[in-house]
């Protein structure tokens, strides 16, 4: 990309400076930024002059001058810029305003923040925190085990943590609670449901403190651990449910 | 479509964020990034992210320096101590409050 010149540059800040941004620190700033935009659009095709013309439309004086007022009203600085403005800076001022009038253009009362155009922000996360508090320790991992019960090999889906009866279990991330039943092998168990990919299932609880329909935030207890379904001792069964697949938990258990 | 009031109170979050992912920013290249990373979406107003810098500047939130780079000065934004501490907290506030608000106004679908 092509970088200006001094001459250029120094084109770019007279007329900053004619304009009314006569704070030096905050002219320095927003000339370099003035001169980023002009950069890229002669990377676009145009010429100095076009270049300039049009970056001065997106980013106007009227607003570099705000910028400065509030600049030196946070550095408490005394505002007298206006007391600087030459005969010439307000007769340039007084042709750039009747160009607008003339076109019968109109700066925006206030700035807006942001333009936003089309937002699809994904408002859910997957999994990513422990379904215990604190570290608790993984008895089991995912994948192919022999059975402790069953005694034959067997996937396993989920993670198993070892942890006493009434710990609390937390959900691991906000979704809306989809299953809350008893099964022979799970025991009394949650599925959560985070978004339209991911669900997350706890089983062997004791106790079920959400029902279906229910709305959870991430962190908030669901129920507490406990033995129930096939199970030898107390432990938490923890899965992460992608698309109808399972993950291993043990990768979603953190942010 | 959110109004413009709506985020407002977001910038400051959007800003701290950015400068926590990337250590060292000027002001242009925050413009360019929110609009590449929203795809588009977001596009910060000159208007509105030089006061908000200045803003955290003078509240002892982010550090600057001055570099010359060619033949002009560019002004650098980078996290204070308290900075970092700030972004991590106005990310994880933000998050909490998007879900919530997204769990009031936009249930899932239940139907599998
Ligand atoms: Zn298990």
């Amino acid at each position: 990309m092509r970088q200006l010149n001094e001459l250029e540059i120094g084109q770019i800040e007279q007329t900053l400076r004619k304009n009314g941004v006569g704070d030096r620190t905050v002219r320095a700033e927003l000339l370099d930024h003035v001169c980023c935009q002009v950069e890229s659009k002669l990377a676009e095709g145009l010429n100095f002059q076009g270049a300039l013309t049009a970056s001065l439309q997106t980013f106007q004086v009227d607003e570099m001058k705000e910028i400065q007022a509030s600049s030196l009203a946070v550095f408490h600085k005394k505002y007298s810029v206006m007391k600087k403005l030459s005969f010439a800076a307000l007769i340039t001022m007084l042709l750039i305003c009747s160009a607008y009038w003339l076109k019968d253009e109109k700066p925006a009362a206030s700035q807006p923040v942001l333009k936003v155009q089309d937002a699809l922000v994904s408002l859910f996360e997957p999994p990513s925190r422990s379904p215990l508090e604190g570290d608790a320790e993984i008895t089991s991992g995912f994948g192919m085990r022999v059975h402790p019960i069953q005694k034959i090999k067997k996937q396993h889906n989920g993670i198993d943590f070892k942890a006493a009866t009434g710990t609390p279990v937390l959900a691991t991330s906000a979704g809306k609670v989809v299953k809350a039943a008893f099964d022979k092998n799970y025991g009394n168990y949650v599925v959560i449901k985070h978004d339209e990919h991911y669900q997350s299932l706890y089983a062997q609880l004791s106790t079920m403190v959400v029902k279906v329909g229910d709305s959870v935030a991430k962190g908030e207890k669901i129920g507490e651990v406990g033995s129930s379904g096939l199970s030898t001792a107390p432990h938490l069964h923890y899965e992460v449910i992608k698309d109808g697949e399972y993950e291993n938990p043990a990768t979603y258990l953190h942010p | 479509m959110a109004s413009p009031e709506l985020l407002r109170g977001t910038l400051v979050t959007i800003l701290l964020n950015l400068l926590a992912e990337n250590g060292r920013m000027y002001g242009y290249e925050m413009v360019q990034s929110v609009r590449e990373r929203s795809n588009g979406a977001f596009e910060l107003t000159e208007g509105a992210i030089y006061p908000a810098l200045h803003k955290l500047e003078a509240d002892g939130l982010v550090l600057t320096e001055r570099v010359v780079v060619g033949k002009r000065e560019r002004k650098y934004y980078s996290l204070t101590p308290s900075g970092s501490e700030a972004s991590v907290n106005k990310v994880s506030e933000f998050k909490e409050y998007v879900q919530a608000m997204a769990l009031l106004l936009n249930p899932i679908n239940l139907a599998k």
